[in-house]
C-alpha cells in the first residue's frame, strides 16, 4: 500500500476512535435519554464506512497484508454493528442511568480499540516493520507466561 | 548441609558464579557433565590442533575485569586478551571484493566513506549521537539482576537515553539501514551484526546497532584460544576455595515444598546444599532437572512459548600452513535482502545451506601455539536449522561439511583444500547432546525483544526458591553476558542463604 495510502486510512481510523470517544463524553453522562439512544446512528455510519473500507483497501494493499488488513476492518466492521444492535436494542429497555453506562463503555472502549487500530495500521502497512511486527505479534500471547517464569 | 551451595555446569556463567560464591566464604561445588569447562566456549583437541567449540569473538573485557576484582585476583595473571586489529575481513558475496574493517569508529568511517561521503557523515552521526548512551546501556543491562518488571524498570532509570532514543532502537534493523544509509556496501556490512545479534534484519530491533559499537570499542581473543577463559576461571574457582568436579552430570535438581535443596548426580548420590545455582539452559532445567511437576502450569508454558535463537554447524580443519588472511575473522557480506531471504529458508523451512558460510576464523592468526609447528586452523560457521528438513544431521553432515569447504576453497581461500589435515563438524544436533542447549540454539533462546529481560528466565527462580539462574538462557551477550549473569547470580544466592543462615 503506498504511504499516503495508509496513512489516510490510519487518520480515518484515529479520527473515527477519537470521534467515538466525543460522542460517548457528551452523550454518555449528560445528555437525555433520547440523546442517549440517538448515538447508535453514528455507530450505524461508522460500521457502513468500515464495511466499505474493508471492501476497498485490502485490494490496495500487498499480498503478505492484504488478508490481515481485510480481517481487522471486517472484524471492527462487525464489532461496530454489533454495538449498533446491542444500543438499539437496549435504547428501548434501559433507563437515562444505565443506558449512559453502556454508551460511554462502548464507545469508549470502541474508540480506543479503533484508534490502536489506526496506529497499527500505519505501520504494518510499511513493508520495513511489517515482519518486525509479524513476529512480535506470534509471541506477544505469551509474555505473561514467560514473565512467571 | 554437603555444600552451601552447588552450581551446575561449568561454563563462563556457572564458573563466575561459583567463583563468586566462594571467594565470599560459602562452601562451593560445582559439577560439570563433560570432561572439559567452557560450555559453548570449551574447546577440544584433535591431531595436535586445539579448536574452539562455539564462541570466538569476545567484547567488553571490562566483565572478566570486574569479576576477578570481585575476587580479590588480577585478570592478567589468569587470562591474557589479545586486540583484534582490523576487526575483521569482509567478502562481498556478489562481487567477490574484500574490505577489511578497521578497530576504530572514525577509520570505519573513512573506510565507509570510500563508497559513499554520505553514508561515513550518516555513520559518524549516529555513533556520536548515540554512542555514550549504548555505552551506558551495556554497563548498566549486564550488570542488573534481570527476572521481574521492577528489574527492568530499575535498568530504564539507570539509562534514561535509551528511553529517549526508543524511536529508534525500535524500529526494525534494516528500515534503520535503509533510512540512514544508501550503499549497498554500508547495509551489507551493517546487515551483518542482525544476524550476529540472533535475528535477519527485517525482525531485529535497531539496538543491534549496539554489537557495531561495542565491537569497535575493543574486540578481542584470548591468548590459548577461548578455552583459556574457563579454564582461568577454573583456576581461580580453585584459588578461592571452591571446588569443581567433572564428568559429573547431575540427574535432578532436589525440590521440596517449592525449594531446591540440592542435586541427585547422575550415580543416584545426593548432594544437599542451601541454594542451587543453574549455568544450564533454563528449558532443560526446568522440564528435565526440575521436573514439571513442581512447577505452575503457567511456567511450563512459558518455558515451551520460546522460540529457539539461531542454530549453526561449526566445521574445524586442521591445515598444514597458515592461511593468508588479514584478519582472524573473515565475514560473508550479502545485502540485507538475501541475509533474510537466507535465514527465512533456514530456520522457516529447514533447508541446509552448505554454501551459507558466514564466518570464517583462524584461532592460529592470533595464537600459533593452538597448533602444531608451521600448521594453522581454520573454523568457519554457518548458520543451519535445527532439524534438517528430511532428514537428520548425522546422515547429511559430512556431506555438508564437503560441501562447505568447496565453498570455503572456491570463495574465501582458494586451494585451501590441498592443505587440510584433519577435518570435523558439530551440527546442531551435537551442540544439543553435547552441550545441552535445546535446538542447538547458539543464544540460550530466541534474541527477539519479547524474548528478553522480564520475559526471559529470571536469575532469581519465581516458581522454585533457592534456585538461581546464569548463562545465556538468562543473559545474552555472549560470554562476558554469561560471565556476568554468574556474579548477578552469585549476588542473589548469597542474600538467600546469608538469609537462611540467620533463620
Amino acid at each position: 500500500m503506498r504511504k499516503s495510502l495508509a496513512i489516510m486510512l490510519s487518520t480515518y481510523l484515529i479520527l473515527t476512535g477519537l470521534a467515538l470517544e466525543v460522542i460517548a463524553a457528551m452523550n454518555g453522562p449528560i445528555g437525555s435519554l433520547a440523546q442517549r439512544g440517538r448515538t447508535v446512528y453514528p455507530v450505524l455510519a461508522c460500521f457502513l464506512v468500515l464495511l466499505l473500507l474493508a471492501l476497498v483497501f485490502p485490494a490496495l494493499a500487498e499480498s503478505d497484508y492484504r488478508k490481515v488488513l481485510r480481517v481487522m476492518l471486517l472484524l471492527s466492521a462487525l464489532g461496530m454493528f454489533l454495538i449498533y444492535v446491542f444500543l438499539g436494542f437496549m435504547w428501548m429497555f434501559a433507563g437515562r442511568f444505565a443506558m449512559s453506562v453502556l454508551v460511554a463503555v462502548f464507545l469508549v472502549l470502541y474508540g480506543i480499540a479503533l484508534v490502536m487500530l489506526g496506529v497499527f495500521n500505519y505501520f504494518a502497512a510499511q513493508g520495513g516493520y511489517r515482519p518486525f511486527i509479524y513476529s512480535m505479534g506470534r509471541e506477544l500471547p505469551y509474555i505473561y507466561y514467560r514473565y512467571r517464569i | 548441609m554437603d555444600y552451601d551451595v552447588i552450581v551446575i555446569g561449568a561454563g563462563a556463567g556457572g564458573l563466575s558464579a561459583g567463583a563468586t560464591l566462594a571467594s565470599r566464604g560459602f562452601s562451593t561445588l560445582v559439577v560439570e557433565q563433560s570432561g572439559t569447562v567452557g560450555g559453548c566456549a570449551s574447546y577440544f583437541e584433535r591431531d595436535g590442533f586445539q579448536f574452539d567449540v562455539g564462541a570466538c569473538i569476545v567484547e567488553m573485557p571490562e566483565a572478566h575485569e570486574r569479576f576477578y576484582a570481585g575476587l580479590g585476583l588480577r585478570r592478567e595473571d589468569y587470562v591474557t586478551f589479545l586486540r583484534n586489529d582490523p576487526l575483521y575481513e569482509l567478502i562481498d558475496m556478489t562481487t567477490g571484493e574484500r574490505i577489511l574493517v578497521p578497530s576504530s569508529l572514525e577509520e570505519t568511517a573513512e573506510m565507509i566513506g570510500a563508497y559513499s561521503a554520505r553514508d561515513a557523515a550518516s555513520f559518524r552521526w549516529f555513533m556520536n549521537k548515540y554512542g555514550p548512551v549504548l555505552d551506558r546501556f551495556a554497563d548498566v543491562l549486564l550488570t542488573t539482576p534481570q527476572g521481574r518488571a521492577r528489574d527492568m524498570l530499575k535498568v530504564f532509570a539507570r539509562c534514561p537515553g535509551i528511553i529517549k532514543s526508543a524511536h529508534v532502537w525500535m524500529t526494525p534493523y534494516g528500515k534503520l539501514l535503509d533510512d540512514l544509509f544508501e550503499h549497498p556496501v554500508t547495509k551489507g556490512m551493517l546487515g551483518n551484526y542482525s544476524v550476529i545479534g540472533g535475528l535477519p534484519p527485517s525482525v531485529q530491533v535497531g539496538l543491534m546497532m549496539w554489537l557495531v559499537y561495542l565491537e569497535h570499542r575493543g574486540m578481542y581473543y584470548p591468548e590459548g584460544g577461548m578455552g583459556a577463559i574457563p579454564r582461568g576461571m577454573a583456576r581461580a574457582l580453585e584459588d578461592v576455595g571452591g571446588e569443581l568436579a567433572l564428568d559429573t552430570p547431575v540427574r535432578r535438581v532436589i525440590v521440596d515444598r517449592h525449594r531446591a535443596r540440592g542435586v541427585v548426580l547422575a550415580d543416584g548420590t545426593p548432594v544437599t546444599a542451601r541454594a542451587v545455582v543453574s549455568n544450564a539452559n533454563a528449558l532443560p532445567l526446568y522440564m528435565d532437572l526440575v521436573g514439571p511437576e513442581h512447577l505452575p502450569g503457567a511456567v511450563v508454558k512459558g518455558l515451551k512459548s520460546y522460540r529457539p535463537s539461531p542454530s549453526c554447524t561449526v566445521a574445524y580443519l586442521g591445515l598444514d600452513y597458515q592461511p593468508p588472511m588479514r584478519a582472524q575473522h573473515i565475514f560473508a557480506m550479502a545485502s540485507p535482502e538475501l541475509l533474510d531471504s537466507f535465514w527465512f529458508s533456514i530456520f522457516e523451512n529447514g533447508i541446509p545451506i552448505p554454501q551459507s558460510v558466514g564466518l570464517v576464523t583462524s584461532p592460529t592468526f592470533m595464537d600459533p601455539s593452538m597448533a602444531p609447528p608451521g600448521c594453522g586452523s581454520l573454523a568457519f560457521m554457518t548458520v543451519a536449522p535445527p532439524r534438517p528438513a528430511g532428514g537428520s544431521w548425522s546422515e547429511i553432515k559430512w556431506d555438508y561439511l564437503d560441501k562447505g569447504i568447496d565453498m570455503l576453497d572456491a570463495v574465501f581461500m582458494p586451494r585451501v583444500k590441498d592443505h587440510i589435515v584433519t577435518k570435523t563438524i558439530a551440527t546442531p544436533e551435537d551442540f544439543e547432546t553435547r552441550l545441552s542447549l535445546p535446538w542447538g540454539n547458539i543464544y540460550g533462546f530466541s534474541m527477539s525483544m519479547l524474548s528478553q529481560m522480564a520475559f526471559r528466565p529470571g536469575n532469581r527462580s519465581r516458581c522454585v526458591k533457592g534456585l538461581f539462574l546464569c548463562g545465556g538462557s538468562t543473559h545474552t551477550c555472549s560470554v562476558p553476558g554469561a560471565v556476568n549473569s554468574g556474579v548477578m547470580a552469585a549476588d542473589l544466592a548469597s542474600e538467600e542463604i546469608e538469609r537462611r543462615r540467620a533463620a
